[in-house]
């Protein structure tokens, strides 16, 4: 490759990342700014006297709402929910990737095309039917609810995920591991488990990213006690009393960003490594 | 120490009406501590049959027993069998002495045991200095051995062997596979060995069962196999090179049948062959068409053979391998093999070769079966 097209290349892609970063410049910039700063300073300028005021009002003490004790509550609303629903999405699709890989029954094969069709189900359509369902088991306006639901969206994904990794594995670990007298949980928690940390982790963060961010369900299905920190971010931006206070919309927002990031930093290696092993295995 | 018994054996995939059909009625049996080999080309459902007798498949018909017991219903792990398969299946996250304990752990075995077990094992298959490694820091002989050792560890009734030889290198091959010949004289257990190769087939088996389509073509000695197969697909599937099958007429004088044999591209030329059998046996196919087998080693020089009905050939090639020369010749019109010394080849154009007639085997053109 020539000098010139070389330095066209290096363009687009600065020119590419300076349009993807200068938005978080501004949040992170703006965040630590007081109020009078950003009124008379320009955007995109580093704060001069940089403050964590508003960091604190948006963790304990912005109104989201009637209610005024800032992002905290629903922070942990959203961890509570998340948590549980990942850990539990991600192990009964590891389940099922084991059964459909290597524990074939007759219409195995309809089953996971089936489960499959729920990847491409938008969230829109089950609401009104997923709302009847909670009411009938009991689940409205608690987290229970939310987790419910989100393990059963979940499931089609983590199947999917588990299953082309499973795949991958030869039939003959097995029937080996069967003749040598274990059955289906001894193998799948002895022989499977120790090599499924790639597809764990990117099922983690999939999963993870996916409900932590979800706002539709949360405020659909949440009690006023049990919402999710994304429907508390939209409630706190929208709530002003007199002046908008942009630095603390800022904080709040990469308060509710910052848990996926932090995944993201933590198992991000085995992302990459995750999505291609099963390929490059068959 | 067991016997095994395959009873009408057949296996369906699919619908038991229309599905289809891998094994067609397949009858076995052998004693305590003989080595049965499986041997077929791939689909013949020789590793069906196999996992059939491991249990990990399902049968659709007949019976399997172990010694004389059924056993169709009880899944692997109380058939008491162990099993050593074409990949090995180390268990990855497990190192070697790993390996060998999963099976006496999951059974109950006290740790104590365990060890004894393992250190017997592994002195054995001289693995000792491996036991602590992962399978994937083993070469391929190494696993073979480790996959070998978990199968022994658990002293099982019968071993069931699934081309374990098929993934190593060609010297690899031959030294593992005089130890297996040797484990079985030592420890003596019931073995079912699959193998799509006729070497491993005719050196380690006490009995062969040659596969072909979901049906047993013979089952014998490798003794039997090689010198009376029962038909014409036996007879080319076993040995290397393969038995000449060379087409031939029959004519009766009194009680002396000869075969006729056209020689090279020419029909002038023919060789008359006596052959060891009775006007009675051929009455069938005479002035029909058969076919005339024999091995290439029984085609061959005056120095390695007496008493045998001398022709001229015509040369078309000449292989030599070391210890023998292989020359092809035309024979009735299809290229036949003669094994001869390379010290009778030159660069001559015509070798005199020596039929043994008294090996000579017979069979029916259109059935392929064995004349007898």
């Amino acid at each position: 490759m020539n000098a010139v097209s070389r330095f066209f290349l290096y363009a687009i892609l600065l020119l590419a990342a300076l349009y993807a970063l200068a938005p978080l410049w501004v949040m992170l910039a703006t965040s630590f700014k007081s109020l009078d700063e950003i009124r008379e300073g320009s955007l995109i300028a580093a704060p001069q006297a940089p403050t964590i005021a508003a960091w604190g009002k948006a963790w304990s003490r912005a109104c989201t709402g009637v209610r005024c004790d800032g992002l905290q509550p629903f922070f942990i609303n959203s961890l509570l929910m998340t948590i549980p629903a990942v850990l539990i999405s991600t192990i009964i699709g590891a389940l099922n990737g084991y059964a459909l890989t290597h524990w074939k029954f007759r219409g195995s094969e309809v089953l996971f095309t089936m489960l499959l069709l729920g990847c491409f189900i938008p969230f829109q359509v089950v609401l009104l039917p997923m709302a009847r369902t909670l009411g009938a088991i009991g689940f409205v306006d608690s987290v229970f609810g939310l987790i419910f639901v989100h393990v059963v969206y979940g499931l089609a994904f983590t199947t999917l995920f588990f299953r082309n990794y499973y795949i991958g594995v030869p039939g003959e670990l097995i029937k080996a591991a069967r003749v040598d007298g274990a059955g289906f949980f001894t193998i799948f928690w002895r022989i499977l488990m120790p090599i499924s940390m790639p597809i764990f982790m990117v099922c983690v963060i999939w999963q993870f990213t996916q409900i932590w961010n979800d706002f539709l369900f949360g405020v659909v299905f949440a009690g006023s006690d049990s919402q999710p920190v994304t429907v508390a971010l939209n409630n706190l931006v929208r709530t002003s009393t007199g002046v908008k206070e942009y630095n603390v919309d800022m904080a709040a927002a990469i308060i509710a960003a910052l848990p996926t990031l932090l995944v993201y930093i933590v198992a991000g290696k085995y992302f990459v490594r995750g999505l291609t092993a099963g390929a490059v295995k068959g | 120490m067991a016997s095994l018994g395959i009873h009408n054996i057949r296996k369906t995939y699919g619908d038991r009406a229309k599905g289809v059909e891998v094994l067609k009625g397949i009858n076995l049996d052998i004693a305590d501590g003989e080595f049965l080999i499986l041997v077929g080309g791939s689909g013949c459902g020789k590793s069906t049959l196999l996992n059939m007798i491991a249990g990990l498949e399902t049968v659709t018909e007949g019976e399997i027993t172990i010694n004389g017991k059924r056993v169709n219903e009880l899944p692997p792990k109380d058939r008491d069998i162990a099993m050593v398969f074409q990949s090995y299946a180390l268990y990855p996250s497990m190192n070697v002495r790993e390996n060998i304990a999963f099976g006496l752990s999951l059974r109950k075995v006290p740790k104590t045991e365990q060890d004894a077990t393992i250190a017997r094992v592994a002195k054995l298959l001289q693995i000792e200095a491996l036991l602590n490694r992962k399978p994937a820091q083993l070469s391929g002989g190494q696993r073979q051995r480790v996959a070998m050792g978990r199968a022994l560890a658990r002293e099982p009734q019968i071993f069931l062997f699934d081309e374990p030889l098929s993934n190593l290198d060609a010297k690899l091959r031959v030294e593992m596979r005089s130890e297996i010949k040797l484990l079985h004289k030592r420890l003596g257990i019931t073995t079912v060995y699959v193998t799509h190769d006729q070497i491993e087939a005719m050196t380690l088996g006490d009995k062969i069962a040659v596969m072909k389509d979901g049906v047993v073509q013979q089952f014998g000695t490798p003794e039997e196999i090689y010198l009376q197969p029962a038909n014409t697909f036996v007879a080319s599937f076993m040995g290397s090179p393969p038995m000449n099958l060379i087409p031939a007429t029959l004519s009766v004088e009194g009680e002396r049948v000869t075969a006729h044999v056209r020689i090279g591209e020419t029909e002038a030329h023919s060789a008359a062959l006596p052959l060891n059998v009775t006007a009675e046996t051929v009455k069938q196919n005479l002035g029909r068409r058969v076919l005339l087998g024999l091995r290439p080693e029984h085609m061959c020089d005056s120095s390695r053979t007496t008493g045998a009905v001398a022709v001229e050939v015509p040369i078309t090639m000449t292989e030599i391998t070391g210890a023998d020369a292989l020359v092809f010749t035309k024979l009735g019109g299809v290229d036949v093999v003669c094994r001869l010394h390379p010290r009778s080849v030159g660069q001559a154009e015509r070798a005199q070769v020596h039929f043994d007639m008294t090996h000579a085997v017979l069979f029916d053109e259109a059935s392929g079966l064995r004349i007898s």
